[in-house]
């Protein structure tokens, strides 16, 4: 996985010692638009340029063919990453949407080889964010940012992500991966006994994304709409409850709470997307370097998480994609963005974060240690380019996905 | 004959301001990111082992 955002809480414990905890990493981020672009002087400058040339680039072989940018949300960016591979290879760039299976019929789209018409490509720049599995073969051979199995690892499977963290853990290290403590592969069932010992919790469906399938439980209303809302037959995911003042998730955890951000006076729940690139680098380097960041706060103010009319997700999610329906004639997925709660690293906002260097480079540590951990699943589950159905099956506690690999 | 789908993107101009976008365009960066932004591995490197120590 040569590039990956990690979404990264900053939190205390009851000591007030603060920790970067990752909440998730994903393997198509949004962020790269996100970069304050005044000191930009040529388009190398920009996160864009960055993540191609570290991450694409050097693996296209094919010296004539056509480039492709895939995508499935988030035009703005993935036109601008069409844009700059244009710009960089001075060749044609297909920029292709492939939001579902009819898609793929009316392009002639081919999942094994990435060929479109018949049209031979010779890498392309991936953005397909839902269930990508379902429409591009992780066993392509066509250089591809990300290729599928960063996706299948961890990147868009918070099951497989939770087992790559753990191991990472288990190594003889002073670094390890925070997170919130995590009970993974539960029933509906289990979910529900767990919580009454927790008191509060954070439940996820395994391969949703954009907030979507996460929900938060601090009340019997929240609750109930969990029970409601939910498929008994789910493999769910439990996390411990990041609060504020006494409601936080209780066990054998430490407890955690917001540090956040502070806005207009007011403490909010407010992560933050870290950005990282694995490859070569303009400036010589290989291996790791951050690339953008951005944060993002939620609706509401953290006080607010006691007031019963209010919903702990307005609260607590800090996601800014809200999926608001399916266009008609094409189904597709339709989102909107909640840009007034995104803090962008200017000198005027960033300043809300309260974060030092230092506090810097231990959430890009994370954001690292993150991404390593999903590329060494992604190694074990691909030999010789070729996906590893058995260890996958062998891992993955929901079988259910593997009618969806095409 | 088949029909295009979908738009081929050509290499033009850009003035590279243009890549940010809303509260981004044109924004300067905090000095504290750029910070990290501009690290070497070394430096970051560094900073690790100050930590662990």
């Amino acid at each position: 996985m040569p590039w990956s955002g990690s979404d990264i809480l900053n939190v205390q414990d009851l000591q007030g010692k603060k920790h970067k905890v990752i909440l998730e990493t994903n393997s198509c981020p949004s962020g790269a638009k996100d970069l304050p672009s005044a000191d930009f002087t040529t388009i190398n400058d920009s996160a864009y340029a960055k993540i191609l040339q570290a991450t694409l680039l050097p693996k296209i072989k094919d010296e004539k063919s056509d480039l492709a940018v895939i995508w499935d949300k988030n035009k703005v960016e993935t036109r601008n990453y069409a844009q700059v591979l244009a710009n960089l290879t001075q060749r044609d760039v297909h920029y292709v949407p492939l939001f579902n299976q009819t898609d793929m019929q009316d392009l002639n789209f081919n999942p094994h080889t990435l060929g479109f018409n018949d049209e031979k490509i010779a890498g392309a720049f991936r953005y397909v964010t839902q269930g990508p599995w379902k429409r591009i073969s992780v066993n392509t051979s066509t250089p591809m940012t990300n290729p599928i199995i960063a996706c299948l690892a961890g990147g868009r499977n918070k099951l497989l992500a939770a087992k790559a963290y753990e191991q990472f853990n288990k190594k003889d290290s002073d670094l390890k991966i925070s997170l919130p403590y995590t009970s993974s592969e539960l029933s509906k069932e289990e979910v529900i006994k767990t919580l009454k010992e927790w008191e509060y919790g954070v439940v996820k469906l395994p391969y949703s994304n954009a907030g979507q399938g996460v929900f938060t439980i601090t009340s019997e209303k929240d609750l109930k709409d969990f029970r409601e809302r939910v498929d008994n037959d789910k493999t769910l995911i439990l996390q411990q409850l990041i609060g504020y003042g006494d409601i936080r998730s209780n066990g054998s955890m430490t407890p955690l709470t917001h540090i956040g951000s502070l806005v207009d006076g007011k403490r909010y729940a407010t992560d933050i997307r870290m950005m990282v690139i694995n490859g070569k680098h303009e400036n010589g380097e290989s291996g790791y370097h951050p690339v953008s960041m951005y944060a993002r706060k939620a609706e509401n103010p953290l006080e607010d998480l006691t007031n019963p009319n209010i919903a702990s997700w307005d609260v607590l999610g800090t996601n800014l994609s809200e999926l608001t329906g399916r266009e008609e004639e094409s189904n597709r997925k339709t989102w909107a963005t909640h840009n007034d709660r995104r803090i962008v690293v200017t000198k005027e906002q960033f300043p809300s974060l309260d974060l030092s260097i230092e506090d810097l480079v231990d959430t890009y540590i994370q954001a690292v240690q993150a991404n390593f951990a999903i590329n060494e699943m992604a190694n074990y589950l691909m030999k010789d380019g070729t996906f590893q159905k058995e260890r996958f099956e062998e891992l993955n506690g929901d079988h259910s996905i593997m009618e969806d690999l095409i | 004959m088949n029909i295009k789908k979908y738009e081929i993107i050509k290499p033009t101009t850009i003035n590279p301001i243009e890549l940010g976008y809303e509260e981004s365009y044109n924004k300067q960066i905090d000095p504290t990111v750029k910070q990290l932004m501009d690290m070497s591995q070394m430096q970051i490197a560094h900073n690790i082992l100050q930590d662990t120590m």
